[in-house]
């Protein structure tokens, strides 16, 4: 398990270095020089200079490089050029509300999805099932900020069910909490229940035609246990994998999401940095979403070694 | 951000998903970036490039600056209610709370309510009237001497008088980090004559310095604050003298004000507190408004929107005309451009009236003038001058030898401004111009033109300036950031300086309008297209509001009905 553990651990590392640098590069990429963006429009040429060297502008690429990876493997991600606050403690305020969202997110698309996979599965090729495929077909395609903008108008401004922007965590408390997230997570679930249906689908499908399945039939198991403890638990690696890819594109669903529900997250955050060209905020912000994507990627990786011992 | 399941993906798929995902949040962050567009050219060393206040503005109703009496701010009015907390929804993040080291244009509506200035003005002629210098006077051309407001403190308890005057004139002109150096570039030396007298010695004859400080330059901060802060860390913690001081900020989402009870103003401000929310985005705050916990939605600019919700009942659609206009800045350095008849050929090409009509549903008007027709430095006599003649712009431009000439415009990711370019495009083509378009993120675009002047053009709004000498010596002075000319030409700097040679405001209207005669008129070294009104969305619960002309709100003396 351990050996295990530490050659995924290493084969995550030149994702890692890929991605940093192309998180570093961003900042390259675009015309606008950043110490021109620190000072502004009447700025001196002297002024610029010393800020170049200040914020280490001069020195070669890879050195910047080197040193912007030596500084973020400390932990310290720099602060912000436009206000004087550290990246660090910009994120710290935005993850929690981001993650919030994306655990709901993907509960609900858990929770509906794998229902409705089932029931798609027990029914292959009749009618329910082509409900709920094409159903989940709709879902994957309705873009999710129309959706908000729908479900806003609809539920928040002329029902009044809940409020129409903003956020509250757990530490708000927990009523004021579902109110806020309740609709936001909704959407960004949707695409989200569609692929838990369509997976669950397939992998039931697969599993319940298996020999076993038969054989179970024969010596007279109730059909309802066979599909939820047996084929489910065939279907099991599929499911991890599933989810785990789930808070992945979540997580994407977020960024826009957030936008139009106005809630402060990592998404709104690495907006507003991005329209003002805050480089270090967004350098943090993205690479805290690399982070997770590739701790996630980690986490289904060795669980379904653990579920399905066959996968070595 | 939509995946069709696969049922095992394996290690490259993953990989290739983090890319998208990568190049994803990346497009994602631009488009959304470039909807921030509310900047003042090159106000803003943000990333929201220009003055372009963008005017996608719809029909709204055209009243309310009819119905309501012009107020000076800090007048109290008339059935004010007082209490409650005004929420108030504002698009645009302010980047800094510091006045003098913030430099984008949608700070100001924050900052009104932290910091007077010394000087304000007439909400609805930009005329100006006393703020924390109750008078002032121009002995001579070179000196102005500020009268100040007896009796008031800053919230931290410093007194404000002389001495935070000079400090605060100092630290304008000296800041490690000021963005507003240029703004107090005429005043050469602060003499303190008494605790509530201050004489401003300047390097040369500037009227325009009065209203130069009702703007960023004439905001108060707390010397004690100022000095105790860690180099800029006052963006943070504001200490200012306004009608409201800060209980709680967190960067980029919400800002929570107090009543300031010490206000010198009596009798305001009317409400308890006032919290900002900043939602990013200008329909996440016009939901909340509907949905009720909203009272203001600052600078509305979605003309749909403005038409939907003129016919609610339960909101007040404020339409005012604003200093905010749009234009064509040229480089005017290169050939062809240096021929003045390219230029007016340019010009005249352009129907501004159904261009306007058709981009902003009726709600701008077409501008001849960098300034608009209500403002005391507008001149009724350039009404029409270079504008839309087809026939004429044809034959200038094939005199000039240039018939057919191809040149680069550039604008900037935003529906509304891209559309413009291409509607601008169409309309010159006409004329015999092959007009190439080039869009660049927002944040670029300011600095590729009028920095490293990769350009030919760049049409963009201007949001204005309190005193018409800021514009003028921006736009049309040889030293202005967003003047392409490396000297002087037609005399305009000599222009330019007369309208500030004397603190007459019917002198100074005369000067400007030769000013505009030539380098509008006779030089198009700018070409006006049309002047945008702001538009701002209130519950009907709201009272005391005004109209600005200067554009920028001014929420902090608004009310709440009971």
């Amino acid at each position: 398990m351990l050996r295990l553990l530490g050659t995924r651990l290493a084969a995550v590392i030149p994702t890692l270095l890929f991605a940093t640098f192309t998180i570093f590069g961003l900042q390259h990429i675009g015309p606008a020089d950043p110490a021109t963006l620190v000072l502004g429009e009447n700025a001196t040429e002297e002024r610029i200079a010393e800020v170049r060297e200040q914020l280490g502008l001069n020195d070669p690429l890879v050195v910047q490089y080197g040193k912007w990876v030596g500084r973020v493997a400390t932990g310290d991600l720099g602060g912000s050029i436009i206000r004087t606050e550290q990246v660090s403690t910009i994120i710290g305020r935005a993850l929690p509300t981001t993650a919030q969202l994306v655990l709901s997110g993907v509960t609900i698309s858990v929770l509906i999805g794998i229902p409705l996979g089932i029931l798609a599965a027990t029914r292959a090729n009749r009618a329910t099932d082509v409900a709920v495929t094409s159903g989940s077909a709709i879902g994957v395609s309705i873009p999710n900020f129309w959706l908000a903008l729908v479900l806003i108008t609809a539920v928040a401004i002329n029902w009044g069910l809940v409020p129409a922007r903003g956020f509250a965590t757990l530490s708000d408390g927990v009523g004021e909490a579902f109110r806020h997230t309740i609709l936001p997570a909704f959407v960004v679930s949707m695409s989200g229940i569609a692929i838990v249906t369509r997976q669950v689908r397939g992998a039931m499908i697969e599993a319940l035609n298996a020999p076993s399945v038969r054989t179970h039939r024969a010596k007279g198991l109730p059909w309802r246990t066979i599909v939820w403890k047996h084929a489910l638990r065939n279907s099991a690696v599929t499911i991890v994998t599933v989810v785990g890819l789930l808070v992945n594109t979540t997580l994407g669903a977020t960024v826009v999401v957030e936008s139009v529900f106005a809630i402060p997250g990592m998404g709104s955050r690495v907006i507003g940095a991005a329209s003002a060209r805050d480089f270090p905020v967004i350098q943090g912000v993205v690479l805290t979403y690399v982070l997770i994507v590739l701790a996630i990627n980690l986490i289904i990786d060795i669980a379904y070694r653990i579920i399905d011992p066959r996968i070595s | 951000m939509q995946h069709h399941g696969r049922n095992h993906p394996d290690h490259g798929r993953r990989f290739r998903r983090l890319l998208a995902l990568l190049a994803v949040l990346t497009v994602v962050a631009a488009a959304c970036g470039s909807s921030g567009d509310s900047t003042e050219v090159g106000a803003d060393s943000n990333g929201s490039a220009t003055e372009a206040t963008t005017a996608d503005g719809a029909e709204a109703p055209a009243g309310p600056a009819a119905d309501l009496p012009a107020f000076a701010e800090g007048a109290a009015q008339p059935g004010g209610t007082y209490g409650g907390t005004l929420r108030i929804a504002h698009w645009f993040p302010p980047l800094s709370l510091d006045p003098h080291t913030g430099s984008s244009g949608a700070d100001h509506q924050v900052l009104y309510s932290l910091y007077d200035r010394l000087v304000h003005f007439e909400y609805e002629t930009l005329e100006f009237v006393p703020g924390l210098a109750t008078s002032w006077e121009f002995p001579d051309p070179q000196t102005l001497v500020l009268n100040l407001q007896e009796g008031v403190v800053f919230h931290d308890g410093t007194p404000f008088n002389a001495e935070a005057v000079a400090f605060n004139v100092d630290r304008v002109q000296n800041h490690p980090n000021t963005k507003i150096p240029a703004d107090l570039e005429s005043v050469e030396s602060v003499e303190v004559i008494d605790d509530l007298t201050v004489q401003l010695n300047l390097n040369k004859p500037d009227s325009g310095l009065v209203g130069v400080l009702s703007d960023r330059a004439g905001m108060m901060v707390s010397p004690t604050a100022a000095k105790a802060a860690a180099e800029v860390q006052l963006d943070a913690t504001p200490v200012g003298t306004g009608p409201f001081k800060m209980v709680e900020y967190a960067a980029g989402e919400r800002l929570l004000l107090e009543k300031n009870e010490d206000y010198w103003q009596e009798g305001l401000p009317y409400a308890d507190g006032i919290e900002w929310i900043f939602t990013g985005d200008e329909q996440a705050g016009l939901n909340g408004l509907r949905a009720g916990d909203i009272d203001i939605a600052l600078t509305v600019r979605d003309g749909a929107q403005i038409q939907a919700l003129s016919s609610d009942p339960a909101v007040k659609v404020i339409t005012s005309p604003s200093l905010n206009t749009d234009g064509c800045y040229i480089n005017d350095e290169r050939p062809p451009w240096d021929d003045v008849r390219v230029r007016k050929a340019f010009s005249m090409a352009i129907d501004r009236k159904t261009l306007a009509d058709v981009l902003t549903f009726g709600q701008a008007e077409e501008a001849y003038l960098p300034v608009p027709p209500q403002h005391w430095s507008s001149s009724p006599d350039m009404v029409g001058v270079n504008g839309y003649d087809l026939e004429q712009a044809k034959a200038l431009l094939a005199e000039s030898g240039h018939d057919g000439m191809t040149f680069t415009m550039m604008s900037y990711q935003n529906p509304l401004q891209v559309r413009k370019a291409e509607l601008l495009q169409e309309a010159v083509a006409k004329a015999g111009f092959n007009m190439e378009l080039e869009v660049l993120e927002l944040a670029a675009s300011v600095p590729a033109m009028f920095t490293d002047f990769q350009y030919d053009m760049f049409c963009a709004p201007w949001t204005g300036r309190p005193d018409p000498h800021q514009t003028v010596t921006n736009m049309l002075g040889s030293t202005g950031y967003y003047s392409l000319r490396e000297g002087d030409r037609a005399g305009i700097d000599a222009l330019v300086a007369a309208a500030v040679a004397t603190d007459d405001l019917e002198q100074r209207a005369a000067a400007y309008a030769d000013l505009w005669d030539v380098a509008i008129g006779q030089e198009a070294l700018w070409i006006p297209l049309w002047h945008n009104s702001s538009v701002t969305v209130t519950s009907d619960k709201v009272g005391g509001y005004n109209l600005n002309l200067l554009g920028k709100g001014q929420p902090q003396f608004a009310w709440i009905e009971e």
